[in-house]
């Protein structure tokens, strides 16, 4: 235990930096999936199926493809086929982002079609168009609907960044290797590392869970809960 | 009622209208002309197609047989048409905005306040300035019985409020024709008094309305004209007084033996 907690002390800067490198890849993927997600499930609802079809497929590939593979793929597989080559972190924000919009798509796309067909009609029968009634009584509604369902796939999110130590991105499980080879201590790295996920993803699931109790006493969920 | 030329043009016309449901078909060959101003009960046992025949009104329903005319629009199976041109999806949206519709589960905007349920389509689709569409909405709300309830989310009112706070909303737009679908249907006996009250007193006047209810009473009390639909099709149709006096078919008469008029 001792020693344990001496090796924390002495590579506390390694193991934060690389903790950084977690939490910038899963909060700006989750952000990126929050938009790109939406405008794939607006897509999967269109009556227009130029729009539909490639925004049903999309959403199909991101969802039933390992992240494992959208990493590699991505990163060395786009050099070739888009011409687009990225640094390792950015080759993880889009796999990352890939990933997380498909989820992200299908919470959103549930929330919408929870949405009372009477709301619908009155909207329409107020005179606004699709796009209006859309945005103005359709989404708000949706979005609130899939507060819950977003914030649990931020969790996921989170968990998956550790995959993109496999293209040499120094997030945490990277760092720790790096410790590992250095030291050969592989029992109470990776135990640290560990600990330090799970306190991470647990703080994070509580607050979920917490705040998804918490949203329904607020504004119009009133009595509705 | 009578003499000019303006109260004669009719403001609904329904001609041969018919409907179905994949192959149930649930209006045949309606034809009904409704005058300006009129208050028309539409009447009929459930599954009659009442409710089916108001919703085509404002195009919530289309339909496969017939047309509706309305002022210079004519809805028909393939769309809305002004003159030799087919509307546009905004420019039906538009023809609604003229037509107030009242359902029977309210169908108040559940993520907006009362004041925001009233203006937000004033505001966002009239294009009317937010601070004459407050100043009409907490008139109407005051008209309503409801001024205290500008803040309140729909899911905190009862639902003789929420509809009465809908027929603000329809009333908001003022549109020249409004149509009821079963206003009082979802309401606990108690509370469709005070939902009956309030389109009589402010819905009605002057205005066209088409009013389905299952109330005999109140339909005797405000209509102008009474239409009967029996398994989608109308079996009386004319002044109120009339049908309600010499109804044409034994079964209406039954119908409205029933009911105790």
């Amino acid at each position: 235990m001792q020693r344990t907690l001496t090796i924390l002390y002495e590579f506390r800067d390694t193991l934060l930096y690389g903790l950084g490198v977690t939490v910038s890849l899963s909060v700006l993927s989750m952000l990126a999936a929050l938009v790109v997600g939406l405008i794939a499930a607006l897509g999967m609802l269109s009556r227009r199926r130029w729009l539909s079809m490639p925004a049903t497929f999309y959403v199909e590939f991101c969802r039933n493809t390992p992240i494992l593979v959208q990493l590699v793929w991505v990163h060395y597989a786009w050099p070739e086929i888009f011409g687009l080559k990225f640094t390792a972190f950015y080759s993880s924000l889009v796999a990352l982002t890939l990933q997380t919009s498909g989820y992200l798509a299908e919470e959103y796309r549930g929330g919408i079609e929870a949405v009372d067909k009477g709301q619908v009609e009155a909207a329409k029968s107020l005179g606004m168009t699709h796009s209006r009634l859309m945005a103005r009584i359709v989404l708000p509604q949706a979005i609130m609907r899939s507060v819950p369902g977003l914030l649990n796939q931020f969790v996921t999110c989170f968990k998956s960044t550790s995959i993109v130590s496999v293209i040499a991105v120094p997030d945490l499980m990277y760092q720790a290797g790096l410790i590992v080879s250095a030291t050969f201590l592989t029992m109470p790295i990776y135990t640290i590392v560990a600990i330090i996920y799970f306190v991470v993803v647990f703080a994070i699931s509580r607050s979920v869970r917490w705040l998804t109790r918490k949203l329904p006493t607020t504004g119009y969920f009133g009595a509705a809960a | 009622m009578t003499g000019t030329s303006e109260a004669a043009k009719p403001a609904i016309t329904f001609l041969g209208l018919s409907k179905f449901f994949g192959q149930l078909q649930v209006l045949h060959d309606v034809s009904a002309v409704v005058p300006q101003g009129a208050t028309v009960a539409v009447l009929g046992s459930s599954g009659s197609g009442k409710s089916t025949l108001v919703r085509c009104v404002n195009r919530l329903e289309t339909f496969q047989g017939g047309e509706i005319i309305v002022g210079d629009v004519r809805l028909t199976p393939d769309g809305a048409v002004h003159g030799s041109r087919k509307l546009s999806d905004r420019q039906v949206a538009t023809y609604r905005t003229d037509i107030g519709m009242v359902f029977q589960s309210f169908n108040l905007f559940q993520h907006l306040n009362v004041l925001k349920n009233l203006i937000e389509a004033p505001v966002g689709v009239l294009g009317w300035s937010k601070d004459k569409a407050i100043e009409r909405a907490r008139d109407l709300l005051a008209k309503v019985g409801l001024p205290d309830k500008e803040e309140a989310y729909p899911s905190r009112l009862s639902g003789g409020q929420q509809q009465r706070i809908a027929i603000a909303r329809a009333l908001m737009m003022e549109p020249s024709i409004m149509l009821f679908d079963e206003p009082t249907s979802a309401l606990d006996p108690e509370l469709t008094g005070e939902v009956l009250n309030v389109v009589k007193a402010l819905a009605l006047g002057g205005r066209t309305s088409l009013i389905v209810t299952h109330e005999l009473a109140f339909a005797r009390d405000v209509a102008s004209h009474v239409m009967v639909l029996d398994h989608g099709r109308v079996t009386e149709f004319g002044p109120a007084a009339e049908v309600f006096g010499q109804p044409k078919s034994e079964r209406t008469k039954r119908f409205f033996q029933s009911a105790g008029l």
